[in-house]
């Protein structure tokens, strides 16, 4: 730290040495421009500035192009436009840069000309800039017809090409590329070729950042955007293609970086958009129109601002407003898609899948030769469960845009559809991989079924069936099927009346529960149909946790220890900014105690307004309203009352806790909390260390007393039982572990534990209650199975050990014959000696001399189940 | 009712006495060597001892071998004197396996079990012993005594892959817990293996004994489930080759080049009421009876996929009526 320190002085010592000392204007251009790379933009634009004023020379010029470039980095356009102007030749593309950010295209196209024909230093720079005024306008044909010369001065000057022309070379190849997907390599090799004749070229560092943004390789972006970042901390459009991809990950820091871009230069109109599209994706639609007005104010022309306040005025059933910014955006090119194509990727983000797919046919109808169109097609077709459509829009995609990762990955996906098992009901679409399909398909049908049907009460509404569900056996599949790429963090997905989530195998034992996980996005399928998909995201995650409460004791019960900490040094957002913490999250961890959060809400609503209050809210939410009207017109309160009646439900509710947490508004955000909840499992820990477990017995059941509801890795009921069972007291430790299991919903290991102290004392209903709840969390251990299906069978509950020893079968066990003779002596119990006779035959095709089973078959034949 | 149900009795005790004698008779015939090696740390030496102590118990207990026949090396012996016998050092495995030679008759079963880390050096795959590692080409040398026998090795250590290679030969059978010396990872594999002989659900043939292929088959069965169930890649590949062309097969399938000979590899050799009513009047007509009847479902089986699916199942149906009435006589000691 000290050494750090003295090494800071030297610096400045050093660099003030440097500034004292007289310098030459060589110097101190190449001063300037290394301020200008490190991101010292005002310095860098006054030495410029003096420089370029200085008699005609080669340090002038070049100063002079700088200086513009300078200025406008910080939105200073207006000085910008005057120094190039005043100028001349040596700033003739910075000036036309200008014009054309500032949306004035005609004259920047006559600037870039004059370059062009001037055969200035950067007139191969100008001419690039001529072919993408064509493509601002809408000129493919022309476009394209300046590009493709590019290619021929790469062939040929190879060599001989500086860094800013291999820059050119690179950029002109990407936009053909969009009509021949292999020049996307050329081009990657240009951006290569100019970082290699000159490593301070950020911009074309940068912009090769934003083609892997734009492919969707992230890693790749974000390593390219990492090293412009490291040279030059406040890089504008660094920082915003790093928003970007961390926008795309759901992670936290989108919102701050682009605040930091716009800190730079508040004009930027990308940081505006970006800014936009993230009010779009929290609900802040009169917000997201603002960040886009302020857009237009730099180009009042551009077509993606006006294309997000259309997607605003959409999402507020402002029609007439919609259409007037829709023309707005397809006025400079009327066939671009990047209107349709918005909005279809707002609808989309906002879960209105049906619009989605409108949308994105337009887009197609527009431009068909559009990959960005033809995928966004493919994808939404996707989320509706329209394959055929999906599968021919992706491979044209494909064809386009062979670089494209989410494209290929899903189609990639697509693929491998062959190795799923489909299972039809009236109700439900059950695709499950083959290799899971027997062992998970009649569990999720049963949970299922029993779910609908009490949605279906509770709620009054019935969604449109038949339900698909997609059970993946990858964390990837499922992360591509529901976003395009691996490698994000969801459970499971619902897209309406599609839903997808993780095979119970794509999870590690003790993350997951399976039922809890199904139960949610059947949900979800009721919420999101009963308010024609406008519900927002935080309440129709809050019902659908609170559903999984009412589903089974335990699931999406345990109160997260996370959540009251962040709740009471206020880290949590109110009631009227919770889809901050799902489509911005201010920490990495809000976002999963958002969710416990919103079902707290949902509680809070139908303890304090009736029961019926959350459905009169799902239908003004139908009828068009946004948040804040459907509260004042359902709940005859304000959005801020409401936020003061959460405030102080959860600080009543939860007071002694959070006081045995400790946890306070004055703390540091991240301190750990030092209350005595947490002195007690501390002390509690130690005096089982010693082995004095009565003494640990009395500070574990201080700690319970205190936050009953907390079943997470320090759960006081399981040190208990640990306790407990170390004093002999099994009795006491099976109900301290039952206690936790009800809380905790993924916890194994402590369900095995109890059933075998539920089964050492002989209560058999409470042995097979935990095997149950085990084979939600993980369904692939056969002598679980086996064991439930003992209690079962030995409660007189033989429908139910079927299940169980069918189970046991589809897990394909080393001994076939057992598993099927089993399977066919409780079928035999169950009343149902046809099914017996079939699964007796089988267990003896394996194994002919199986005594018990042979006995068996002779038993069932004497019953009469035999065939004649 | 009553003559009968003496006459039932007297049977049941005449299989009962047999099955003793013939369970001794056959278990004479097994000679079986454990070795566990060098262990490193100490979280491996108490695991590969549980694993071998618990397949010596097994054996002795469960399936029908005397504490003669068992020969576990270990290298600690002083941890459990009781059942350990001897250090397992490079020349102390090279004795046992010469003392079972000079024992053992032509015919007989001889299967040697190597628990613990291998690894690979140069061309020599080898297994860790205390002291002077074990090289695949040392315990073919060692093996030579044994020709006459049929031989079982099962390296169920890491790198264990190329051991098939260097000791395939006829009248042996080579079991490795990986395909290649290059698995390196511990290996679940002799977990599973001798779990095959300590707990229920090997014997698939339900015939109450559980052969070197059933052990094979389970074992790679729950080394894949226990890979499955903790959602990581499997970094062994258990491998089995019994019919001396230096290959082995992940899948042995008696019907196609490797499995045969290791199907026939009984451990051991618990009795069967079979085998014992074949010495009681009558029986011997039964149990022929009952091994046509299996060799038939076993033709038909084989046919089955050229037939169509009714005639087959009613075929199998017939045959599997009759193979279970004629194995509840034998079993109720009753007259043909």
């Amino acid at each position: 730290m000290i050494r750090a320190q003295w090494s800071g002085l030297l610096f400045v010592a050093l660099v003030a040495c440097a500034a004292a000392a007289p310098q030459d204007d060589p110097s101190r251009l190449a001063q300037a421009r290394a301020q200008l790379r490190r991101g010292a933009y005002d310095s860098a634009a006054t030495t410029l500035g003096e420089l370029a004023s200085s008699p005609d020379s080669a340090v002038a010029r070049s100063a002079r192009h700088y200086h513009v470039r300078a200025l406008a980095e910080r939105g200073r356009y207006d000085d910008a436009e005057g120094a190039g102007r005043r100028y001349g030749a040596s700033a003739l593309v910075p000036l036309g840069d200008v014009l054309r950010t500032r949306g004035r295209l005609a004259a920047a196209e006559s600037v870039y000309a004059r370059a062009v024909s001037a055969r200035a230093a950067d007139s191969l720079t100008a001419h690039g800039r001529l072919g993408e005024l064509r493509l601002d306008r809408g000129d493919r044909a022309g476009a394209t017809r300046i590009f493709d010369r590019f290619i021929d001065i790469y062939n040929t000057r190879q060599g001989r090409l500086t860094s800013a022309e291999l820059l050119a070379v690179a950029r002109a190849t990407r936009h053909l590329g969009t009509t021949d997907p292999q020049l996307f390599k050329d081009a990657l090799r240009a951006y290569d070729a100019a970082i290699a004749a000159d490593s301070g070229n950020v911009d074309a560092r940068v912009e090769l950042g934003e083609m892997f943004l734009e492919k969707y390789n992230g890693p790749d972006a974000r390593q390219m955007l990492t090293g412009v970042l490291r040279e030059n901390p406040s890089h504008p459009r660094a920082l915003l293609g790093m928003a970007r991809a961390l926008a795309f990950d759901g992670a936290p820091g989108a919102d701050s970086l682009v605040r930091r871009a716009l800190s730079v230069n508040e004009r930027l109109v990308d940081a505006r958009v970006m800014l936009a599209r993230l009010r779009l994706d929290s609900e802040d639609y009169e917000e997201a129109e603002r960040e886009a007005t302020r857009a237009l104010d730099t180009d009042p022309g551009s077509p993606v601002p006006h294309a997000l306040i259309a997607a605003s005025r959409y999402m507020r059933d402002d029609r007439k407003g919609f259409e007037e910014a829709s023309r707005r955006a397809l006025e400079r090119d009327p066939r671009s898609v990047v209107l349709h194509t918005t909005l279809a990727e707002v609808a989309t983000r906002n879960r209105r899948y049906q619009d989605a797919i409108t949308f994105s046919r337009q887009a197609v109808a527009l431009d068909t030769s559009s990959a960005l169109a033809q995928g966004a097609l493919g994808m939404n077709a996707l989320r509706l469960g329209q394959f055929d459509v999906a599968r021919a829009h992706l491979d044209r995609a494909f064809a386009r845009d062979p670089y494209h990762v989410w494209i290929k990955n899903t189609l990639d996906l697509l693929d491998t559809f062959g190795e799923y098992r489909e299972t039809r009901t009236n109700r439900f679409h059950l695709i499950v991989h083959g290799r899971e399909a027997a062992l998970l398909s009649p569990y999720l049908l049963d949970l299922l079924d029993e779910a609908y049907g009490k949605l279906a009460a509770r709620y009054g509404y019935e969604p449109p069936t038949p339900i698909r569900l997609e059970v993946y056996r990858s964390h990837g599949d499922f992360s591509v099927r529901t976003v395009g790429l691996p490698g994000l963090g969801a459970l499971g997905v619902s897209f309406g009346s599609v839903l997808a989530m993780h095979s119970p195998s794509a999870r590690q034992i003790g993350e997951y529960n399976w039922g809890s996980t199904v139960w949610h996005e059947l949900a979800h399928a009721f919420t999101l149909g009963m308010t024609d998909h406008r519900i927002p995201r935080w309440l129709s995650e809050g019902i659908s946790v609170l559903e999984e409460r009412r589903a089974r004791p335990g699931w999406g019960a345990d109160t997260p220890l996370g959540f009251l900490v962040a709740y009471a040094r206020g880290r949590m957002p109110p009631v009227s900014r919770m889809n901050d913490a799902f489509t911005r999250p201010a920490f990495p961890e809000q976002t999963a105690l958002a969710y416990y959060q919103a079902s707290l809400v949902v509680e809070m609503i139908e303890e304090h307004f009736g029961a019926r209050a959350m459905t009169d809210i799902l239908k003004a939410y139908r009828a068009g309203d946004g948040t804040e009207r459907v509260i004042q017109r359902t709940l005859k309160v304000t959005a801020q009352q409401l936020d003061k009646q959460l405030d102080a439900y959860v600080r009543e509710r939860f007071a002694r806790q959070i006081a045995a947490l400790g946890a306070g508004a004055d703390d540091a955000s991240d301190a750990p909390p030092r209350g005595q909840f947490i002195s007690l499992i501390a002390e509690g820990r130690g005096l089982i260390q010693r082995g004095q477990h009565a003494e640990a017995i009395a500070v574990f059941e201080r700690a319970k007393a205190l936050f009953p509801e907390y079943a997470e890795d320090e759960s006081p009921y399981r040190h208990l039982a640990a306790a407990y069972q170390a004093t002999g007291d099994l009795k006491r430790a099976a109900a301290e572990l039952q206690a936790h299991t009800l809380l905790n919903e993924s916890d194994y290991a402590s369900n095995l534990a109890l059933a075998e102290m539920m089964e050492q004392l002989g209560d058999r209903a409470g042995a097979a209650a935990a095997l149950e709840r085990a084979i939600w969390i993980s369904p692939y251990d056969p002598t679980v199975h086996t064991r439930l299906a003992e209690h079962l069978a030995a409660t007189g509950n033989h429908k139910k050990a079927v299940r169980e020893r069918r189970a046991v079968v589809a897990l394909d066990p080393v001994d076939r014959a057992e598993a099927r003779y089993q399977l066919a002596r409780a079928l035999a119990d169950a009343g149902d000696r046809v099914a017996a006779r079939r699964e007796v035959l089988m267990a003896l095709e394996e194994a002919p001399s199986f005594e018990r089973a042979q006995s068996l078959l002779l038993e069932l034949r004497r019953a009469g189940s035999t065939t004649p | 009712m009553v003559v009968e149900a003496q006459a039932g009795a007297r049977v049941r005790l005449l299989i009962a006495g047999c099955g003793l004698l013939m369970g001794a008779s056959l278990a004479a015939q097994t000679q079986v060597i454990i070795v566990t090696g060098a262990s490193g740390e100490p979280k491996y030496a108490a695991s590969f001892h549980a694993t071998g102590s618990a397949l010596v118990d097994a054996l002795v207990t469960k399936h029908g071998l005397t504490p003669d026949d068992v020969t576990y090396l270990a290298e600690d012996p002083t941890k459990d004197p009781k059942r350990i016998d001897g250090k397992s050092s490079k020349a102390e495995v090279a004795r046992a396996i010469a003392r079972v030679a000079g024992r053992a008759r032509a015919g007989d079963r001889v299967l040697l079990l190597l628990i613990g880390h291998g690894s690979h050096a140069g061309s020599d795959s080898r297994f860790n012993l205390p002291g002077p590692d074990l090289t695949a080409a040392e315990l073919g040398v060692m093996l030579e005594p044994l020709e006459a026998m049929q031989v079982a090795v099962v390296n169920a250590a890491s790198a264990s892959g190329d051991f098939v290679a260097a000791l395939s030969a006829k009248n042996r059978i080579v079991v490795t817990a990986t395909k290649s010396s290059y698995e390196r990872n511990e290996t679940l594999f002799p977990r599973f293996f001798v779990a095959a002989f300590t707990t229920p659900g090997a014997d698939t043939d339900k015939d109450e004994r559980v052969s070197l292929l059933e052990a094979f088959v389970y074992a790679k069965r729950e080394v894949a489930r226990a890979y499955e169930t903790d959602t990581r890649l499997p970094t062994e590949h258990a491998m089995l080759d019994d019919d001396g062309d230096r290959r082995g097969s992940a899948e042995p399938d008696p019907r196609a080049g490797d499995g045969s000979r290791a199907r026939r590899f009984i451990i051991g050799g618990a009795t069967t009421a079979a085998a014992a009513a074949a010495s009681t009047p009558g029986g011997s007509e039964l149990v022929a009876k009952k091994t046509q009847l299996e060799a038939q479902v076993d033709s038909l089986r084989r046919r089955k996929e050229t037939m169509a699916a009714d005639a087959y199942e009613r075929e199998l149906e017939r045959l599997l009526v009759e193979l279970a009435q004629v194995s509840q006589t034998i079993r109720e000691g009753k007259s043909p």
